[in-house]
């Protein structure tokens, strides 16, 4: 009766085992038990390493958001300021783009753990004649699939005070954010939002493509 | 004599005494706990230090006078890195290696004539500031976010990392909600 190693499971044979056919200890079959046990498990755990999970959502093309009366004191009250996704470019993270209609826009990491992300959107100038730009903002919030329209909690933010110059800035602005947070892998779920103000306000501003890079850093 | 590999696998030699079922348990043996050995390994590596800590009340920060900011919650921390009731404006490190910190703040408006700038620096105990640093002019009546990020080597456990804060409109500015955190991205 073969015996096996304490971690691994590893099969090895007792001085105690039957004698094989030819009255004397398998010698090569034992070896080729082990090898083939020990080749098995290496495999199953070279399968297991595929790197840091890791997931990129892209929302290409323009997006409105609408109004811009929407400074960040007081904290908004809806969900319509969330940004739509509508490309995975990569996703090794198990991470869920939600539904990407309006009030939802959710992107849920299916497995619990602690998650860094970055969020990207590209602001061009407000081409609204007349109209300045007094503040826009982009967030890092944490939803949840159970209330998808629920206002989401501020993770991280990044604002800016002063207008989109086609000068200055070339003609767009890259605004940026990032983040560390746990997320339980039941409910939670990342949403981006950005808003603007503007004076006069005016109905939207158009923001081009955007981006959120989400990392897992924890199994739990 | 029995020899071993370099990662320290058994293995005999042909003048060694034939005990073929010894030999191949001390083989398995070995390979086992290499084996076992990486798997904790890349176990530990999907698992790497992290921590966040936040805070969402007033911390009012004085005109022109640097000041560290301080949290209220440890929202996560699975390597004893923050430790609110030592030190409530530090996330210190218990391991070396690698990390990227991120830290963002949420300046609210003091309503002064004199708006001046927001900045937010990245500090680790060890040398001056950072060049994890932003500045923004800030807003008479809106908030104004900052969200500085920078990877950061830890050579010494004990190290620390702080978020300074600076106003320069003239008046006392709070700070409402901010968060510091730290993840681990290699050995």
């Amino acid at each position: 009766m073969p015996a096996t190693t304490p971690n691994r499971a590893y099969p090895y044979p007792l001085a105690a085992d039957p004698l094989h056919i030819a009255g004397s200890p398998d010698n090569p079959g034992d070896l080729q038990k082990l090898a083939e046990a020990i080749d098995a498990d290496v495999c199953g755990i070279r399968a297991g390493l595929g790197g840091r999970p890791v997931a990129r959502f892209r929302g290409t093309g323009t997006f409105a958001s609408p109004s811009t009366s929407a400074p960040l004191s007081p904290p908004p009250t809806d969900s319509f300021y969330r940004v739509p996704f509508d490309t995975e470019d990569f996703n090794t993270a198990n991470v869920i783009l939600q539904s990407q209609e309006i009030g939802n826009r959710l992107i849920f990491p299916d497995d619990p753990g602690y998650y860094f992300a970055i969020a990207t959107v590209g602001v061009p100038p407000l081409t609204v004649a007349g109209a300045t730009v007094n503040y826009m903002g982009l967030q890092i919030r944490k939803g949840s699939t159970a209330s998808p329209t629920t206002i989401a909690s501020r993770l991280a933010g990044s604002s800016h005070n002063l207008p989109v110059s086609s000068v200055d800035d070339r003609g767009i602005r890259l605004m940026s954010v990032a983040c560390g947070a746990f997320m339980n892998g039941t409910t939670d779920a990342f949403c981006v939002e950005w808003r603007a103000d503007s004076t006069p306000d005016v109905a939207e501003y158009v923001i081009g493509e955007r981006t959120i890079t989400i990392l897992k850093m924890t199994q739990s | 004599m029995p020899a071993n590999t370099p990662r320290g696998y058994t293995y005999p030699f042909y003048t060694d005494p034939a005990n073929p079922q010894a030999q191949i348990e001390d083989f398995a043996r070995d390979v086992d706990t290499d084996v076992a050995a990486q798997v904790a390994r890349i176990t530990a590596a999907l698992n790497r230090p992290s921590a966040r800590c936040s805070a969402t009340a007033n911390q009012s920060i004085p005109a022109n006078t640097n000041t560290f900011a301080t949290f209220a919650v440890e929202d996560y921390d699975n390597a004893a890195m923050v430790n609110l009731g030592v030190n409530n404006d530090r996330i210190t490190f218990t391991s070396t290696g690698i990390y990227m910190i991120s830290a963002e703040v949420n300046w609210a408006p003091n309503g002064n004539a004199t708006v001046g700038g927001r900045e937010g620096i990245i500090v680790p105990n060890l040398g001056p500031a950072s060049d994890a640093r932003q500045s923004l002019r800030g807003h008479l009546t809106f908030d104004t976010e900052l969200c500085v990020t920078m990877p950061y080597q830890v050579n010494t456990i004990g190290d620390f990392v702080r978020l300074q804060l600076r106003q320069s409109s003239g008046a006392a500015c709070n700070v409402s909600a901010r968060s510091f955190s730290a993840t681990k991205v290699a050995d």
